[in-house]
């Protein structure tokens, strides 16, 4: 797998950690072990949209970055024309 | 219509002659509160499904209920 595609690959994993803590803290919001948890996924969740943006092109086509010179949202690859072979 | 009394074990809780509305309690669910344990690494946790160890059941090739 290319540099890329392991990048784009973390932030899923990030993503998808994120938003099950984010659901388990829907119904616990005093739990510290799972905020603590739940804080250091979306803190690198952020690192590595920015690292990714900085490199490839924006992850959200609003809400997370500007567009510089020309709307860079609607380069190639789209998300399903992108393969995770392992 | 068919007699719903006679259709359901250990009756309907309807008064007599009665045969629609409120049937009495057929069922009750009950889940119990999720502990918080640990949660599996972001990379596990996308391809188990879940972060949440006691929360993983996977189903196997050829598991039966």
């Amino acid at each position: 797998m290319d540099q890329r595609r392991r990048e784009l690959l973390r932030i899923m994993e990030l993503e998808f950690a994120a938003i099950d803590l984010n659901l388990f803290l829907d119904t616990h919001p005093d739990d510290q072990r799972a905020l603590a948890d739940f804080n250091a996924v979306a803190q690198e969740l952020q690192r590595a949209k920015t690292a990714y943006e900085s490199r490839y092109g924006p992850v959200l086509n609003y809400g997370q970055s500007t567009s510089q010179g020309t709307w860079r949202w609607v380069e190639d690859p789209w998300p399903w024309e992108i393969t995770f072979n392992r | 219509m068919a007699d719903i009394k006679a259709s359901i074990p250990g009756g309907t809780g309807l008064p007599e002659g009665q045969t629609t509305g409120y049937y009495g309690e057929l069922a009750r669910a009950y889940v119990p509160p999720q502990t918080y344990s640990r949660a599996w690494s972001p990379a596990e946790g996308l391809m188990k499904g879940t972060v949440f160890p006691e929360l993983y059941r996977p189903y196997e090739p050829g598991m039966r209920p």
